[in-house]
């Protein structure tokens, strides 16, 4: 699956020191949570939900000693009620960042964030319109507060931002920008460039696909080196 | 040893409260099992260091069995503490597209159920909740949809599954758990559920939600298709401005996406029950077996005595009879 290489690509490049600050940066960001949790919707949402037939359901067939399963949606976080409609906009944006490893923000306040979609890069501010967008391989880039900003190398994904100043990201890959090894990323280009050369005039598709995705991550990661700099 | 002993009683005063019969039964054993002696002669000594014999070797089975529960519990606790770990960590990543679209687990066409389970067993009740569920499962569907296809995830649910239902399974993944999960073992394992083409995925799994409590859980993923068909999702989803490929490929891809996240966070949800659920079921076993062997020991103990105070009665009255 595409996301998956890119998340490989972009984890080989990372450095071996670059644990350290990782971690730090795992510190910061655990600091302050939010007492208003997830997200929130405008419609009624158990409307859409087909759990309470589903129960019905399972009354009539399933054996009476067995107890009903639970569903995913009721170990979401608990959210807050949905904001009026004249109500002001919040000073601050509800931030949260999942990984598969880890969530270096759950429900923080920040100022904005910068998200890297395939049609180009927008910052996400509270009252922002809400916004479902994919992620290209790019720097994601948290402005905490003033002169607090954090940057992350995102390998791809998908970012939401709801209609209650709230905005989710989930990747499947993502570091700080200072853990890429610029030596690995030339390496890595020169060497996907070449297989993709090799590929297409060979005619497999699949290895043609691979090294262009292969070549998209390793170039982001070019960039996002010398944008650092 | 026989003689032994009844020289040391015989030398007491006290009689029978001499440290000789008071001593462990590992002391007696190493006495016992040494040689068949004949030296007391007759078969009642014998038949008597028989079944000493027979509680011996029970007891030495249940005490190892008990060390090697013990051991299972300490290394599940410990492996429970990791997993717990990973399992708060990777929490949250598919809440957003539940928000978006919805909790939809009555599903209408063709759907899939990944039932996910564990490899090794001796984990409790976690894969036999998790075997009825999908048992029950089949059923619950709307009228007029077809039964659902298994993926099965695991060795445990493929022994039970494959049995009761051999035609409705697709696939099997097993030994899924022999390294670390990780995304890319979900996303593996994704991409074959997605060859399917089906309307709608339930992953069922236990959640993990303490040391002694695992609550099945279904997480039901639909297919871009089904999300276009339902109104309200898509009066939803309008509302969202779309950063990104068009409509259906953006839909397509997220799906994809929010399918390898719900089956890792329910490969980890259902591996960090499984670790608990077998602390507790080695505990068990720890005790029972404690158990045994102190129901054993005492048993030993008995005969032991039993077989000396015997002796002890054939000597006397036999001395008596040589005086008269």
């Amino acid at each position: 699956m595409a996301f998956l290489l890119r998340a490989a690509v972009s984890q080989l490049s990372r450095t071996t020191s670059g644990a350290q600050p990782a971690a730090a940066l795992r510190c910061m960001a655990a600091a302050p949570f939010a007492q208003r949790m997830g997200s929130v919707r405008g419609i009624a949402d158990e409307a859409k939900d087909t759990k309470e037939e589903f129960l019905a359901k399972w009354n009539e067939v399933a054996p009476s000693t067995l107890d009903p399963p639970s569903f995913a949606s009721e170990f979401l976080e608990k959210s807050a009620d949905p904001p009026a409609d004249g109500a002001p906009v919040p000073s601050k944006l509800t931030f949260s960042f999942y990984l598969p490893h880890e969530k270096p923000y759950s429900s923080a306040e920040v100022d904005m964030v910068l998200v890297p979609a395939i049609t180009g890069d927008f910052g996400v501010m509270p009252g922002h319109v809400p916004t479902a967008a994919q992620l290209r391989p790019g720097v994601l880039t948290v402005q905490e507060d003033e002169g607090t900003s954090k940057k992350f190398f995102v390998s791809s994904g998908f970012a939401f931002v709801h209609s209650d100043s709230t905005a989710d990201v989930c990747a499947v890959e993502a570091f700080p920008v200072e853990d890429l090894d610029a030596a690995t990323v030339e390496a890595g280009l020169a060497d996907y460039t070449a297989k993709l050369a090799s590929a297409t005039s060979g005619g497999d598709d699949y290895e043609a696909a691979a090294a262009q995705i292969g070549v998209e991550v390793y170039s982001a990661m070019n960039a996002a080196i010398t944008d650092n700099k | 040893m026989a003689l032994r002993n009844l020289s040391t009683v015989m030398r007491g005063p006290l009689g029978l409260q001499q440290a000789g019969l008071l001593a462990p039964a590992s002391a007696c054993a190493a006495q016992t099992v040494g040689a068949p002696h004949l030296s007391k002669g007759g078969p009642s000594t014998q038949v008597r260091n028989a079944s000493q014999l027979e509680t011996q070797q029970k007891m030495k089975s249940v005490g190892n069995i008990m060390k090697i529960t013990k051991a299972m519990k300490m290394v599940a606790a410990a492996r429970m503490k990791g997993a717990q770990r990973k399992v708060e960590a990777c929490r949250g990543m598919v809440d957003p597209s539940i928000k978006l679209f919805g909790d939809n687990p009555l599903v209408e066409g063709k759907s899939v159920t990944v039932p996910i389970t564990s490899d090794k067993g001796l984990c409790g009740g976690v894969n036999s909740q998790v075997n009825r569920v999908v048992k029950a499962l089949q059923d619950v569907r709307a009228d007029g949809a077809e039964a659902p296809r298994l993926c099965i995830v695991g060795d445990k649910g493929r022994s039970v599954l494959t049995r009761g239902m051999p035609e409705s399974v697709d696939f099997v993944a097993d030994q899924a758990t022999k390294q670390a999960v990780t995304f890319a073992t979900a996303s593996a394992i994704a991409e074959e559920i997605l060859k399917t083409d089906s309307a709608a995925s339930r992953i069922v799994f236990n959640k993990f939600k303490s040391a002694i409590a695992f609550q099945p859980t279904v997480a039901t993923v639909p297919s871009p298709e089904t999300i276009e068909s339902k109104p309200e999702l898509v009066e939803k989803f309008d509302e969202y401005e779309l950063e990104g490929p068009d409509r259906s490929e953006f839909l397509t891809d997220l799906q994809e996406f929010n399918l390898a996240s719900t089956i890792y966070w329910g490969m980890l949800e259902n591996g960090c029950s499984e670790q608990a659920s077998r602390v507790q079921a080695m505990e068990n076993s720890s005790k029972n077996a404690e158990e045994m062997l102190s129901a054993l020991t005492i048993k030993y103990n008995k005969t032991r005595q039993a077989g000396i105070t015997t002796e002890l009665i054939e000597i006397i009255s036999g001395a008596v009879a040589l005086e008269g």
